[in-house]
């Protein structure tokens, strides 16, 4: 039982005690990268050994206490780690990526003037990460909430002597707050009405809480429902949903690392991971579901288009992360937690590859970042655009790649379970018709940049250091297999207990049984018969023509392309909106009040008024200082002969 | 008629240093007598009193006073030796940085 403890303890704080000391005393290069892969290292040893411990003992969730927060009467807050198999599952996948994005740091970020203070901060961030999984409590999801929004601001603003990167941070830090009020009211509406911040009283309270209602505008909204609403607003802003979507983005500012780390495996999915830990709350009301599962299609597809006329590599890939985000908020929507969590983990490996890949071509070229001044790098970079190919394949869901027995389920879902009304054909032909532009737009990557005609100026280009190499190949494996190998996790009758407290309701376990059977009756088989996987592989062989066979297809087309590229070009007009509605009606009323405020009330009134005022009358009372000693001791011993005269007088005696 | 006298006596002296302190503008040594007088007088009437009242606290009181006017009047001789370092005399109104 100590063992235990020790270890769940350990498997979260290594990174923090990495990350501090990193942070606070180190200044060489190479103790802090020692330090922080150690550290990782450390955690992601101890969570294997907890998984292990979890697989062969009787699969009851490991729970330490770690400490009483508040000692307040009628509220049980206290903090703790819980290691269930959804939390097993997240923490084994955020360490692993996090300790391999340490390991690639060290090449990328070679001869930074920033890298110890990058590796503090990357591990720190992976301590965040890893406490908001496996915490087991409202207060410790708070924190965890909190922090990653916090180091993820300190990590795309890391140049922070960038313009763009400085603006990139606020915008991402303002909309993320703007999520985390929402989550904030509802924890706190949760807290409120379960008098308690653990898991366990929140799941069992579910009952109660559906029964509950609040009057809103004097419509009762049962409580499930509006909280419910409020997390996912939450979950938008830190998962990327329209219309919070437009920080990530912005957000490819940061060094690529933390583009791979935070902005495609962990951080953005910690929306996804709150709507699933959730789940049970969520099940309770279908209209929130249709929501979710419109907009998740919506980012699906549209999003998925912007990175079609993007020329940043890194933006492409940022954009294609907002789409997959849309498939698992469909699957979410749909009820399907485990197939989003299941996507959620596919997506970490071959997403983080490609940013890795990408990355690996930006420092190879100099830090470039336009894939039009690429082309031809397969000869030079073997590794790496192997590596970028095969999780190409994998993000566009190919059999039999990782990504393809996530996405083909999610897609069989879709088709079983989406409503027979318009919402409901939109929902399933957006993400079906985003498996035919996946493909398009990281394909037309792959062909511009490792094949074709070679456009940089760079001379000898040459394949990276092996810190680079050793952590893709590693990613490219898991993005191959990784997929067949944990299958039979989030399939068969135990694939619900992943969710915690599902209500055992007949929607859910007809949806369990219908993945059931497509996944006997074997996957491959099904996918042959739907049109998703032609969708996927149609996409592949689209892009092939277009950017490879035909190159001059699209500059034959201009003229009526012109218009699709203008929309997709200005992002569908959503940061000029925010631009000119949102940013200018605040930024209008703070003028104001910086008018009123500051100029009228404290500058005329305080300033020239008040202020001045005490200026003249010290000017004026500073004359009682004359200087004269004499003059002192005159005013002194009238001022003593007077209070002995009115003390008398006051005592009778005078 | 000797209790009188002795009142009289402090009260003149009393007197003599207050206006001593106020006529006399610029000299500090001058001062430091005045206020020395002060003292002197303070001390004439407790050991008046002590004797008219019988008792012998008086006498101690006048004891310490005559210590702590030492003192002071040590501390006092030592800033004007600083005053002197300093402006080359002693006249008070040659202080008057702080003049409003």
């Amino acid at each position: 039982m100590q063992l235990i403890k020790i270890l769940t303890i350990s498997s979260v704080c290594w990174p923090l005690a990495a990350g501090l000391l990193t942070g606070l005393f180190v200044k060489s290069h190479r103790l802090a990268h020692r330090l922080c892969v150690l550290g990782m290292l450390l955690s992601f040893l101890s969570i294997i050994w907890l998984c292990i411990q979890f697989m062969s003992g009787s699969q009851q969730a490991i729970v330490v206490d770690l400490m009483q927060w508040s000692s307040l009467p009628n509220l049980n807050a206290k903090i703790g780690l819980c290691f269930d198999a959804f939390a097993i599952m997240m923490c084994l996948m955020v360490s692993a990526v996090a300790l391999l994005i340490h390991i690639y740091s060290i090449g990328y970020m070679q001869d930074d003037i920033g890298y110890v203070r990058f590796f503090s901060l990357i591990s720190l961030f992976s301590f965040a990460m890893l406490f908001l999984i496996a915490t087991n409590n409202l207060i410790g999801l708070f924190l965890g909430w909190e922090s990653i929004s916090l180091f993820s601001y300190f990590l795309i603003g890391f140049y922070y002597y960038k313009n763009r990167a400085a603006e990139a941070n606020f915008k991402a830090f303002l909309i993320n707050r703007f999520g985390d009020c929402a989550f904030c009211l509802g924890l706190a509406l949760l807290i409120y009405h379960c008098k308690s911040t653990a898991y366990a009283d929140v799941y069992a309270n579910i009952n109660l809480l559906a029964n509950t209602s609040l009057n809103i505008f004097n419509n009762p909204v049962q409580l499930t429902t509006l909280i419910g609403c409020l997390f996912f607003i939450g979950a938008m802003s830190k998962s990327a949903q329209i219309p919070l979507h437009i920080w990530l983005p912005d957000s490819m500012e940061g060094p690529t690392p933390v583009s791979a780390l935070l902005h495609a495996a962990t951080m953005v999915t910690a929306g996804v991971y709150l709507l699933a830990r959730f789940g049970s709350m969520i099940e309770f009301s279908a209209g929130l579901k249709l929501v979710i599962t419109v907009i998740g299609a919506t980012g699906a597809l549209f999003l998925g288009m912007m990175a079609l006329c993007e020329a940043d590599i890194k933006r492409i890939i940022a954009f294609s992360t907002l789409s997959q985000l849309g498939y698992m908020m469909v699957a979410i929507g749909l009820g399907a937690y485990h197939i989003a969590i299941f996507h959620l983990i596919m997506h970490a490996f071959f997403k983080a590859c490609l940013f890795m890949a990408a990355g690996s071509v930006i420092v190879g070229l100099h830090h470039e970042q336009n894939i039009f001044k690429m082309g031809g790098l397969w000869s030079s970079m073997p590794i790496t655009g192997l590596c970028f190919f095969l999780s190409a394949l994998s993000l566009s869901g190919i059999p039999p790649f990782s990504g393809f027995y996530s996405k083909d389920l999610i897609l069989s879902v879709a088709q079983a379970s989406t409503p027979a009304s318009f919402l409901g054909y939109y929902v399933y032909d957006a993400i079906l018709l985003g498996c035919l532009v996946t493909p398009l737009y990281i394909f037309r990557v792959y062909w511009t940049v490792f094949c074709g005609p070679e456009n940089h100026q760079h001379g000898e280009v040459c394949e990276s250091p092996w810190t680079i190499r050793f952590p893709m190949t590693i990613l490219a494996i898991l993005s191959i297999g990784a997929g067949a190998l944990t299958l039979p996790f989030f399939v068969g009758p135990d694939a619900l207990n992943i969710v915690p407290a599902l209500p055992d309701t007949s929607a859910i376990t007809r949806l369990n049984q219908f993945i059931n059977k497509i996944v006997t009756g074997g996957l491959l088989i099904h996918a042959l018969r739907e049109p998703a996987l032609a969708f996927s592989i149609g996409g592949v062989v689209l892009s092939w023509i277009i950017y490879k066979r035909k190159p001059q297809w699209t500059t034959r087309h201009q003229t009526w392309l012109a218009i699709p590229e203008y929309i997709l070009r200005n992002q569908y007009g959503f940061d000029w909106v925010y631009n000119n509605i949102i940013v200018t009606f605040f930024s209008g009323c703070a003028r104001t009040c910086q008018k009123v405020g500051e100029q009228y009330l404290i500058n005329r009134t305080i300033e020239n008024r008040v202020s001045q005022n005490i200026v003249i009358g010290a000017e004026k009372f500073s004359r009682v200082q004359t200087s004269y000693l004499n003059r002192y001791f005159a005013i002194m011993s009238v001022a003593l002969a007077g209070l002995i005269g009115i003390s008398l007088f006051y005592s009778g005696i005078l | 008629m000797l209790r009188s006298i002795i009142i009289l006596t402090s009260m003149m002296l009393v007197l003599t240093a207050f206006v001593g302190m106020i006529i006399n503008r610029r000299n500090l040594i001058v001062m430091l007598l005045c206020v020395e007088m002060i003292f002197l007088s303070a001390n004439i009437n407790f050991v008046y009193f002590s004797r008219f009242h019988q008792h012998v606290h008086g006498q101690v009181m006048a004891l310490m006073i005559i210590v702590v006017a030492a003192a002071e009047s040590a501390v006092a001789l030592a800033l004007m030796v600083l005053m002197y370092r300093q402006y080359h005399t002693v006249d008070s109104s040659k202080l008057v940085n702080i003049r409003g």
